[in-house]
């Protein structure tokens, strides 16, 4: 208890130097849980937007698809088995049919998919109901606003629609564009063109198949056996996982640098502070304080630094992450067409584990950073101390 | 007098409307018509020097390439120029097919959506590239007109296509009829919209057969003035070697 007044004691008296340390380490602090709340944020709701625009809380795949062996696409279509029928028709699961297509808007070629969905359906958090319109005889087709503009359209433009049936043959329609949907999920958006189901299926001849069953997210219930492959939720993250890890490990490399400014300051401050106090030191061994409780007060005023750093990291830090948490960070419209799963504005998660985790890192590693220039101590002779010299 | 009039009026409108097959008798047979164009094209093997003319938005480019063919079923093709494109090849065996960059040094197998993307940005799509040719075992044919194709006499040949898994649900043809090659061609899609056009502008004859010597390929629903395909020359029943139909032979 003593050492620990002592310390402060000597802290306090270090004046500026001190709040200074405290205040670099402060801001490694706030950095650190800002980009790690920032990335846990971004995974979250990437997520959370997938599982309800897109993966449900799950989904059945035909035998043939494989979304990352684009050989397969052109077969991945059977008919659904069904063991699924009264799945589906409780609504609990809505089948999507994948087909390669071609558009010409403006008379250039552009190669897309295809996405056959059920406009009654309510498992996804799409606007499928707006392809029930009567477009003038031309094929009502929806597009998100990203494709939309990529291609120049919108509502009510014609443009021809080309795509070859299930028995190979060419067909081609002129398609109008009734719906322009603002979706989150740019994974459906670009290069996607919606169609009605049941008119997918009409002009590719291709009766009552689809790609697969997307599971409502909110169905807890029993999924029954199929030929049919069920990935779950989990399985169908797995990129969006990734990518987010890819990406904080990048991150780590910045807020790496940040904490190394801050300890390399500790640092300094320690070993300046060992040779000022020099005959401090001998004089409190002669009063009879042992190596070891001199080390324990050097590397407990290090550690201190640490300390400090998080109660003034938690006063002007924690309301500018709690704004933040609210109001999220927007991104510009541009970022946010990479084809991932990216929303608009991201809103950081900042976890208890997160913080108390940071916080017990930076205390260890500011505490043995503090111990490291204090370890010759344990060789200092009080004589040579209290004449100014260190052994 | 008035019941005369409208007697030949009656007449001129029941004529008018007839089928013209009943009108035209003496047509051939729309098998037969396509029978003598292959009489006249299909040789056991070709090789063909051919330079392709692709018209951009801005500007054109001239590619020049070798081919080697068997029949309907392979096909190897080297590029010779621009020096971006000099050493692509690619290979033909049925409906696969592969294509070697030079750049990468990989060979890639062209399938899926990948088959619509435009050969070195022609007008002609991969799948046109590996669509099978023979036309007579596909469709039924007839002739349902003669029209004159700039100062030659043709037959217009409708192609219905028999089964469902034909590539192009009709085609039109106009053939020459006196040298038995098709100077025109429509291709039609499902639903009756025109895809693609092809013109033949001049022919040539090579071994006692007419050839085409100058076409140009259209894809009706892309903008652009299409694509030229000139036979600078052709030989047939070449001692090819086999090897060359071989995925080993595109990294040669």
């Amino acid at each position: 208890m003593v050492i620990l007044k002592l310390a402060y004691r000597n802290l306090k008296g270090a004046g500026i130097r001190t709040w200074l340390n405290v205040f670099v380490l402060s801001l490694a602090f706030l950095s650190i849980i800002y980009l790690k709340g920032m990335y846990n944020g971004m995974q979250d709701q990437s997520i959370r937007i997938s599982e309800d625009t897109d993966l449900g809380s799950g989904q059945y795949w035909c035998e043939v698809y494989d979304p990352y062996d684009p050989l397969s696409l052109p077969d991945a279509h059977s008919i659904i088995p069904e063991v699924f029928d009264p799945l589906i028709n409780a609504g609990v699961m809505t089948p999507v049919m994948l087909y390669q297509g071609a558009i010409y808007p403006d008379n250039r070629l552009k190669n897309v998919m295809l996405r056959g969905v059920d406009p009654s359906q309510g498992v996804m958090n799409l606007p499928t109901a707006e392809l029930v319109v009567e477009s003038n005889g031309f094929l009502p087709i929806m597009l998100g606003h990203r494709m939309a503009k990529s291609i120049n359209v919108t509502v009510g433009d014609v443009f021809t629609l080309q795509w070859r049936d299930g028995n190979g043959t060419y067909d081609a329609r002129d398609a109008q564009v009734v719906y322009v949907m603002s979706t989150q999920n740019a994974t459906i958006d670009i290069g996607s063109v919606y169609v009605n189901l049941a008119l997918l299926q009409d002009i590719t001849r291709l009766e009552n198949e689809a790609t697969m069953l997307v599971v409502d997210k909110y169905y807890s219930g029993e999924l029954p056996e199929s030929t049919w492959k069920y990935q779950s939720l989990f399985a169908l993250t797995k990129s969006i996982r990734e990518m987010v890890e890819m990406k904080s490990a990048g991150g780590s490399i910045m807020y790496g640098v940040l904490m190394a400014l801050a300890l390399l300051a500790v640092f300094d401050t320690q070993v300046l502070s060992i040779w000022r106090r020099r005959q401090e030191m001998g004089t409190l061994m002669a009063l009879g304080m042992t190596r070891t409780t001199l080390i324990k007060l050097f590397t407990l005023e290090g550690a201190m630094y640490g300390f400090f750093a998080a109660v003034l990291a938690t006063l002007y830090g924690g309301p500018l992450l709690y704004l933040n948490s609210i109001k999220g960070l927007t991104i510009p419209m541009d970022m946010d067409n990479f084809g991932i799963v990216l929303p608009q504005t991201l809103f950081p998660a900042y976890s208890v584990g997160l913080i108390v985790g940071t916080i017990i890192i930076v205390l260890i590693t500011v505490t043995i950073t503090s111990f490291i220039p204090v370890r010759k101590l344990a060789k200092l002779k009080p004589t040579d101390a209290l004449r100014g010299k260190m052994s | 007098m008035i019941k005369n009039r409208l007697f030949i009026l009656i007449i001129f409108v029941l004529f008018a409307y007839l089928p013209l097959p009943v009108l035209a008798q003496d047509w051939p047979d729309g098998l037969e018509v396509m029978k003598r164009i292959d009489q006249n094209m299909v040789s056991e093997n070709q090789v063909v020097e051919s330079t392709m003319i692709v018209h951009g938005r801005r500007s054109s480019r001239t590619i020049t390439s070798r081919g080697y063919m068997i029949s309907d079923e392979k096909s190897f093709s080297e590029y010779l120029s621009p020096p971006r494109e000099k050493g692509t090849k690619m290979l033909r065996l049925d409906d696969k097919l592969w294509i070697y960059s030079p750049g990468t040094n990989r060979v890639i197998q062209i399938a899926g959506h990948m088959l619509r993307q435009s050969v070195m940005g022609s007008d002609l799509s991969y799948e046109d590239v590996t669509e099978a040719q023979e036309l007579e075992e596909a469709y039924d044919c007839t002739v349902i007109a003669e029209e004159t194709v700039g100062d030659r006499p043709t037959l217009v040949v409708e192609l219905i296509a028999k089964r469902d898994d034909i590539a192009y649900a009709k085609r039109k043809v106009w053939v020459d009829s006196q040298r038995w090659i098709a100077l025109k061609e429509e291709r039609y899609a499902r639903s009756g919209k025109l895809l693609k056009t092809t013109e033949i502008t001049e022919v040539f004859k090579v071994e006692g057969r007419w050839y085409p010597k100058h076409m140009l390929f259209k894809d009706v629903l892309k903008k652009g003035k299409g694509t030229e395909f000139i036979i600078d020359s052709i030989k047939f029943d070449q001692n090819i070697p086999e090897h060359l139909f071989t995925k080993a032979a595109l990294r040669k």
